[in-house]
């Protein structure tokens, strides 16, 4: 077979640039690093250490080293209940914030122009409201005798008023207008590294709309998927205006319970452990994405 | 009739017409550029041809079937586009059989002619290198590879060139053009690089402000220029304006530089007749000073000179303005800013545009 080069140029794969050379400006970095330590870790450090104190009802707290509370929540069937229904809420929470997130993340990043900023305003115009005056708005409208009720009610449709309060429904459904934003972000800044021409490329190649999406648009996605997903779910499980609004003590939300041990019951070794489990809980899971990302970077994949 | 037709093809964004009735007719085999300064609508023509943008009017023929309104996956068209369009996620293997994989093909035979198509390009062993692993030639080779295995019925350039620099460009086009010729299939290939589509194409349409100004080989295109538009965007052009005037039986142009050009008998021009006369750099000739007589004869003063390697580029200004002459670098000293030369321009030598 006849080739059509006569020879080939001369022209290198640029270096992979390596992350480990990085200047470390360490004295610019200074203040910051300083107001963080003051804000951030000193609590945080005096907050692990209460965990490992000692307090009996009724009684004061105990400088210790034990690991008692830990003890405690591992094996007292309250916690289990708690940690079962903060995941079943996270898990419900995040599964919605995808499906509603992702079609609004495809527009958002398809549209331009004045289009844009108004989809921009609704979706992202929550975030300019504090989340207690969000929550208290999602009271007014889910209580029993709230507008919902009383819309469905004077419809004739429903004859009792549906409880949508001090339950996970609820709940659930504030915290999902509360974390939408989130997944729609980091969604659609997935996509919108995409070049509207990989689409073209695949549509010319012979792909019709639902193969280029599964083929092209949501592996590019997935980053921002992943990303999003475990923002709303860690977000779902620190949450805490919401839940106590909503769910009222009696819907046992870990942050609530948290609350309860620290501020009813005084028992503060117990919360802070519970905010320790808490922490690892969402560090662990920021170390499975992170894990993820690294892979796919092995893998030379995308980004 | 063409293969590949296009009549009264026509684009409105918003206020702007940006294709304008273009007719356009490729033969089997040929190797057509659509060439014009960016913004002309090049790429939208090339995009309507893919199916990637409806025309408000006219229509796409190819083979004999009008195919207008169908979407771009139904045409089997090899699209290359500027910047590649490589999908990050696959390996150039999966990037060139993504097509092939879509035909449902067997796997085998998917294997043998991704294996073939990445051979013609020279990426064989690259196959599960990701696109950011590959230099931005390779990356174009890749692109070249997914467009032809499919076996498309016309291929689609749009500017694939304009991110390599200028020695792989060079090589790059006398690749893509021996690729096309040896497989045969049709190819249209948008640039704004003249010297690329004089250099590849068997006709080029020049296009400017949407509209299809000439369409012609490369030499009549550069020769025989249809209008000040092509003479101008096509190399460089040094344009003339001036008046005919009658001396016994001799029509002769004399231009606003005060040059007196005589025409060729043959020429159709009557006297008082407004006129321009194209020339190009490398047709002025430079001569001695003095020749006040000799017809078309001027004189001037260098400004500045250009050194290009193979050609010196002098510009002289003369009465009322400037012409850039080309002169080939024969090894003597340059010309110094200032010094006076001598110009003779003939008639042969000019484009002649009525006004
Ligand atoms: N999708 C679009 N929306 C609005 N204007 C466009 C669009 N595509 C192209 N144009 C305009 O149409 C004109 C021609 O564009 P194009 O075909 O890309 O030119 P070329 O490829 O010759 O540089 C340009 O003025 C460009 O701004
Ligand atoms: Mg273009």
């Amino acid at each position: 077979m006849q080739k059509t080069a006569l020879s080939l140029p001369i022209e290198q794969v640029a270096p992979r640039r390596r992350t480990g050379e990085q200047q470390w400006p360490f004295p610019a970095l200074l203040p910051v690093l300083l107001l963080l330590l003051v804000s951030f870790a000193v609590p945080l450090a005096a907050m692990v250490r209460m965990s490992f104190n000692t307090k009996a009802s009724g009684q004061d707290i105990v400088e210790a080293f034990s690991l008692v509370n830990y003890a405690t929540i591992l094996s007292d069937n309250f916690y289990y209940e708690v940690f079962g229904t903060t995941f079943g809420v996270a898990i419900a929470v995040t599964f919605f914030c995808l499906v509603f997130g992702f079609p609004l993340a495809v527009a958002y990043s398809h549209t331009r122009g004045t289009r844009k900023a108004l989809l921009a305003t609704i979706i992202l115009g929550p975030l300019l409201i504090n989340v207690v005056v969000r929550t208290y708005g999602w009271l007014i409208l889910l209580s029993n005798r709230g507008l919902v009720n009383e819309f469905l009610h004077g419809l004739g449709l429903i004859q009792d008023p549906i409880k949508f309060l001090y339950n996970p429904f609820g709940v659930g459904i504030a915290l999902v207008h509360v974390f939408l934003p989130f997944m729609v972000l980091s969604i659609s800044a997935a996509l919108q590294t995409m070049e509207p021409s990989l689409a073209e490329a695949a549509e010319t190649l012979g792909a019709d709309k639902p193969t280029v999406f599964r083929r092209v648009t949501l592996p590019l996605a997935m980053p921002g998927v992943v990303a999003g997903c475990i923002l709303v779910f860690s977000g779902t499980l620190g949450a805490f205006a919401s839940p106590l609004v909503l769910g009222g003590t009696s819907l046992r939300m870990l942050v609530v319970v948290i609350y309860t041990n620290a501020l009813i019951l005084f028992n503060w070794p117990r919360s802070a452990a519970l905010a320790v489990v808490l922490l690892v809980l969402v560090l662990f899971l920021l170390w499975l994405q992170e894990r993820w990302r690294a892979g796919r970077a092995a893998e030379g994949g995308a980004q | 009739m063409a293969y590949l037709e296009l009549t009264s093809l026509q684009k409105r964004f918003g206020g702007l017409t940006a294709v304008d009735s273009v007719s356009l007719a490729v033969q089997e085999g040929e190797f057509f550029a659509l060439l014009g300064p960016s913004g002309c609508g090049k790429t939208t023509t090339l995009r309507m041809v893919a199916g990637l943008v409806t025309p408000d009017r006219g229509s796409v023929i190819l083979g004999g079937k009008d195919i207008t309104t169908e979407p771009p996956r139904a045409r089997n068209l090899g699209m290359v586009f500027q910047s590649y369009a490589l999908f990050p996620h696959l390996t150039v293997f999966e990037n060139v059989a993504f097509g092939l994989s879509l035909r449902r093909q067997a796997a085998a035979a998917i294997r043998e002619r991704v294996a073939q198509a990445l051979d013609m390009v020279q990426l064989t062993g690259m196959e599960h290198r990701y696109p950011k692993q590959l230099s931005g030639g390779q990356q174009q080779r890749v692109a070249l590879a997914r467009a032809v295995v499919v076996q498309p019925r016309v291929l689609l350039f749009d500017e694939p060139l304009s991110n390599l620099d200028a020695k792989l460009r060079e090589h790059m086009r006398e690749e893509i053009r021996a690729l096309q010729k040896r497989l045969g299939i049709t190819a249209v290939y948008v640039t704004h690089d003249q010297t690329e589509a004089l250099a590849v194409a068997d006709r080029i349409a020049v296009m400017y402000m949407g509209k299809v100004q000439q369409c012609d080989t490369p030499v009549r295109v550069y020769e025989q220029p249809a209008n000040e538009l092509v003479a101008d965007f096509i190399g460089q052009t040094n344009l003339l304006r001036g008046c005919v005037k009658q001396a016994g039986d001799q029509l002769t142009v004399v231009t606003q530089h005060a040059i007196c050009v005589p025409l060729a008998r043959d020429v159709n021009a009557r006297p008082g007749q407004e006129l321009a006369l194209a020339v190009r750099p490398e047709r002025i000739r430079l001569v001695a000073t003095g020749r006040a007589e000799s017809p078309g004869y001027t004189e001037g003063q260098v400004e500045h000179c250009s050194y290009l390697g193979s050609q010196i580029q002098v510009r002289v200004v003369i009465q009322n303005g400037a012409l850039l002459v080309n002169t080939a670098n024969l090894g003597g000293p340059l010309l110094q800013p200032g010094q006076r030369v001598g110009i003779e321009i003939h008639a042969e030598d000019c484009i002649i545009f009525a006004n």
